[in-house]
């Protein structure tokens, strides 16, 4: 086994525990965990049949097949970003929409006190 | 105004220089008005003077989201209560309440669903550089492609709108720079809005939200939030 492909493997098999690990520790989404998995079961794959990378790189025309590898884990790393941005636009929607409620409660909540202490008057109703 | 509730949203962001005397300005002008501040989480004391203002009501947002979500948590207020017309002002003192009966007379015609109060319609006392005034005639140009409708002042934030609207905005509002974009957003619902002469004066305290760095990415965001609002239908 050359050692690159150990390299390889011991690197698969650490980001694989790491990615359980969050998992685990609730520090990582299973939703998002997935993608992750992903990555080190293709290098583990590539590695232990490396005529793989070699057969696909003649399909597509690639003359040399690293570049192959790099091309696809750049476009992989871009699509996972994008995603990521996707995800935090949404979240900031929400979080937004959550400050607003949590405001507009907190004056409900002012206005009820202070209604409730001052002369005791009833509550008005609002329309 | 007979028997129509009017909202007065005033977003601010450290105003306690000036927030007083706004207030007490649209007390005195509009005495019919209920007033709404939103304190956009303010590092001053903006805040505390707000809640010591007898009948003034006062939101404090426990996070800054800017004046697009401050402003939209005033017309999500308007729309639970119920109010039939929504103003927005400025929190700096730079809209003359004054002014402001002129907006109310012209929805209560009912001929627009917002009216906006313009500083360039007619020759009016506002100065400007020379790089605003230009940034103003782009938005002007741009806007008047995207809905075939002649808006001089784009960026006012004098405006004031009926029910259809509050509702609109308390369902969605641009979250930065939002003017001009709300404008291609009532636009593509069928909402219509009208222009009228407005005096504005120059802000007393503090600084226009928009600094000489900020421009250039200013101008490029209006536009591209202008044609992605025109792409996106509704």
């Amino acid at each position: 086994m050359s050692e690159i492909k150990g390299l390889m493997l011991l690197f698969s098999l650490l980001l694989f525990v790491v990615v359980i690990d969050l998992v685990r520790r609730k520090h990582l989404r299973e939703k998002y965990s997935l993608i992750w998995l992903l990555v080190p079961i293709v290098l583990v794959v590539l590695s232990i049949w490396p005529g793989l990378l070699e057969q696909f790189s003649r399909m597509f025309g690639v003359y040399y097949p690293p570049s192959l590898g790099f091309i696809a884990g750049l476009m992989f790393l871009l699509i996972i970003t994008l995603m990521l941005s996707v995800v935090v636009s949404h979240h900031s929607t929400r979080i937004i929409a959550l400050i607003q409620e949590q405001a507009s409660l907190e004056n409900r909540i002012r206005k009820l006190e202070s209604d409730k202490t001052s002369n005791q008057k009833p509550i008005k109703s609002e329309k | 105004m007979k028997n129509k509730k009017l909202l007065i949203i005033i977003p601010a962001y450290n105003e306690e220089g000036a927030i007083e005397k706004v207030t007490d300005s649209i007390k005195k002008h509009l005495p019919m008005a209920d007033i709404l501040v939103v304190n956009d989480c303010s590092t001053d004391r903006t805040g505390e003077i707000v809640a010591a203002i007898p009948g003034v009501n006062l939101i404090n947002l426990p996070i800054n989201l800017g004046i697009g979500g401050a402003m939209q948590t005033g017309y999500k207020y308007a729309y639970e209560n119920g109010y039939d017309y929504a103003m927005q002002t400025d929190g700096d003192g730079q809209h003359d309440p004054a002014e402001a009966a002129k907006l109310i007379k012209e929805i209560e015609k009912e001929k627009a669903d917002m009216v906006i109060g313009s500083r360039f319609l007619e020759k009016t006392n506002y100065e400007q550089s020379f790089l605003r005034r230009l940034g103003i005639i782009i938005f002007e140009f741009l806007i008047k492609i995207l809905i075939h409708q002649k808006v001089t002042d784009a960026t006012s934030g004098f405006r004031i709108a009926n029910k259809k609207i509050i509702k609109k905005f308390a369902e969605y509002y641009p979250s930065d720079y939002p003017e001009p974009e709300v404008l291609v957003y009532l636009d593509n619902a069928g909402l219509k809005f009208k222009e009228i002469p407005a005096e504005m004066v120059h802000r007393e305290h503090g600084k226009s939200s928009i600094t000489s760095f900020k421009s250039a990415y200013y101008m490029i965001k209006v536009i591209y939030s202008l044609l992605i609002s025109k792409i996106r239908g509704i």
